[in-house]
């Protein structure tokens, strides 16, 4: 009888405990899902002209891994070791910078990015603009973006 | 370099290191485990990558991966099915109500307390593709993991398995494993059913039907494992490959049902026959092997997993914090407060806690699957990889502090006092 008692106080409580909280939480907001793999298209006119666009436009086909920890954001570029982007997701816009100021082959030196995200149409997109900070042009290269998969939660 | 030879590659570094670094923890009264946990999330970018990422990029090119991630899985399936196989009734003997209670309470409060903490993490570092329910269901399970074999060698490595306390927290955690990962097929479930053709309900139907096979049918059959054991005074090659067969086949239907592959071969160890020679025979032809050479390797795919460099800034770290705070809190504090009310005394009591608080490897594989579901975001997976280490790190000390101390010191005064009395007389 004891033990029985004992189980409801110990084990019962709590039970309805993680049932309310459950119920509470329904109606939390978290971050708009963004991991995965994105195809870059960037405008090929723009692309021609712009002087520093070299090292994201040096493969044919531009990958966006985008690793997602709520609102924040860790962004890959073809190339790891030149392109880590740094950012955050909020509502439907996304920003970011890049992690270290490198020396490229073209003299650009830090990128930053900014794009808004349309989930409406069947196949998710996100449309926006590379901006090379120290580019003498001070160049902007618009591009679009579509999702390839949707990443399972932020694990990707 | 072909795959087979980056593979081995692989193999010599992980074993070398895990070694090394099970060595050294040895060393300082850890047991070998956590060295070897350790071993892998060095060998991932937390460290080797962000020192050396040419070195880190060439040993483990992203295309390898699924060589190293197949041969891992392949051991941690076969470690699922001796974590089962370790499973005895009888270690509830005598005292089923309180194991039951204590180990239940200890499974609910961190479960509870990791719910609570889900209400703040989840807009932080989640996002809407992972649902609340599943977040909070998964956050609650990853608090209340205890892990089994990790604290039966701890007890054994410091001399506790017939003293009351080490048969209780056998019993506690034997009953903390059974709940544990029923706990989590059923999460598994839930979250993989919103993807799945089958409804929730009749992929449940399905999955408590498999699991009734296999404990009233497959369980009868298991014996004749036993009986030939019996007949040929060793487990021969044909028997062997019958349980592989069943290891294989349990674990494949329960992937196919929605449940993880890791259920099957924990359940297919439950149903095996439970007498002593016989599953230490069969854990002598498979323990080493695993032990030895896939453990380490599941260590160093889920380091190449880690990022610990993802924690970043002040915020991220309280956030760690307060997982490990939550962790150490709910588990340790949950089956204090049990095992107290259940009539231990503190001294017990406390040490109760400070064992069940152990997640070791086995918190690793959970969070793996919740990696690979998708509930995890790679941030909060270092952080669970961290608190899981920490909790495991500190269980030792604080052990030899709270309990063997006194047990040290008690041992000495009546020494003196056994001397004092022979002089006297």
């Amino acid at each position: 009888m004891k033990a029985v008692l004992l189980y409801l106080v110990l084990v019962g409580a709590p039970f309805a405990g993680i049932y309310g909280i459950v119920c509470l939480g329904q109606d939390l907001k978290p971050p708009m899902s963004v991991a995965g793999a994105w195809n870059v298209e960037l405008t090929p006119r723009t692309a021609d002209t712009v002087p520093c666009k070299g090292f994201i436009v040096s493969s044919k086909s531009l990958i966006l891994k985008v690793t997602q920890t709520g609102p924040h954001l860790v962004l890959t570029l073809n190339d790891q070791s030149a392109t880590r982007l740094s950012g955050e997701v909020n509502f439907e816009s996304l920003t970011a910078r890049s992690l270290e100021e490198t020396e490229t082959r073209q003299g650009a030196s830090s990128i930053q990015m900014q794009a808004n995200i349309d989930r409406h149409s069947r196949v998710e997109r996100m449309s926006g603009t590379f901006t090379f900070a120290n580019c003498p042009a001070g160049s902007e290269l618009p591009f679009t973006a579509i999702r390839q998969q949707k990443g399972p939660g932020g694990g990707s | 370099m072909s795959g087979l030879t980056t593979l081995l590659i692989q193999i010599v570094v992980v074993l070398v290191t895990a070694r090394t670094l099970g060595w050294i923890f040895r060393g300082i009264r850890q047991p070998q485990v956590v060295g070897e946990m350790v071993a892998g999330i060095l060998l991932g970018p937390s460290l080797l990558g962000w020192l050396a990422p040419g070195v880190s990029a060439a040993l483990f090119p992203s295309t390898s991966l699924g060589l190293l991630s197949g041969v891992s899985q392949i051991g941690l399936v076969v470690f699922m099915f001796l974590v089962g196989l370790e499973f005895n009734p009888r270690h509830l003997r005598g005292k089923r109500h309180t194991a039951i209670v204590t180990s239940h309470a200890s499974i609910i409060a961190p479960f509870l307390l990791g719910s609570a903490l889900a209400l703040y993490l989840y807009p932080r570092l989640s996002d809407d593709s992972v649902k609340f329910t599943h977040f909070t269901l998964f956050m609650g399970t990853a608090m209340s993991i205890t892990a089994f074999p990790v604290l039966a060698r701890i007890l054994r490595e410091r001399n506790l398995v017939g003293t009351p306390l080490g048969a209780l927290a056998i019993s506690c955690a034997a009953v903390d494993d059974i709940s544990a990962w029923s706990i989590l097929a059923g999460v598994v479930l839930l979250v993989r059913s919103s993807n799945s053709v089958l409804p929730l309900w009749l992929a449940l139907v399905l999955a408590l039907l498999f699991i009734g096979i296999m404990l009233f049918g497959v369980r009868h059959l298991a014996r004749r494992f036993e009986i030939s054991y019996r007949k040929r005074g060793k487990i021969t090659q044909d028997t062997l490959a019958f349980i592989f067969l069943l290891i294989m086949v349990s674990a494949w239907i329960t992937e196919l049902l929605g449940l993880h592959a890791l259920i099957g071969a924990f359940l297919a160890g439950v149903v095996m026959p439970k007498a002593e020679d016989f599953v230490s025979a069969l854990l002598g032809k498979l323990e080493y092997i695993c032990v030895v050479l896939f453990l380490p390797l599941f260590f160093a795919f889920t380091g190449l997993r880690t990022s610990v460099g993802l924690v970043q800034g002040g915020e991220m770290w309280f956030y760690c914090a307060l997982i490990f705070a939550v962790a150490i809190l709910g588990k340790f504090g949950g089956a204090t407060l049990a095992a107290r009310a259940n009539g231990s005394p503190w001294r017990e009591a406390t040490a109760l806690g400070v064992l069940l608080n152990t997640r070791g490897l086995v918190e690793l594989v959970v969070l793996n699957i919740g990696l690979d579901i998708g509930v995890l975001s790679p941030a909060l997976f270092a952080m669970l990889i961290l608190m899981a280490l920490l909790t495991t790190f500190i269980t030792t000390p604080l052990l030899d502090w709270i309990y063997l101390r006194e047990t040290v010191q008690l041992r000495n005064r009546i020494r003196t006092l056994e001397g004092a009395e022979a002089l006297r007389e």
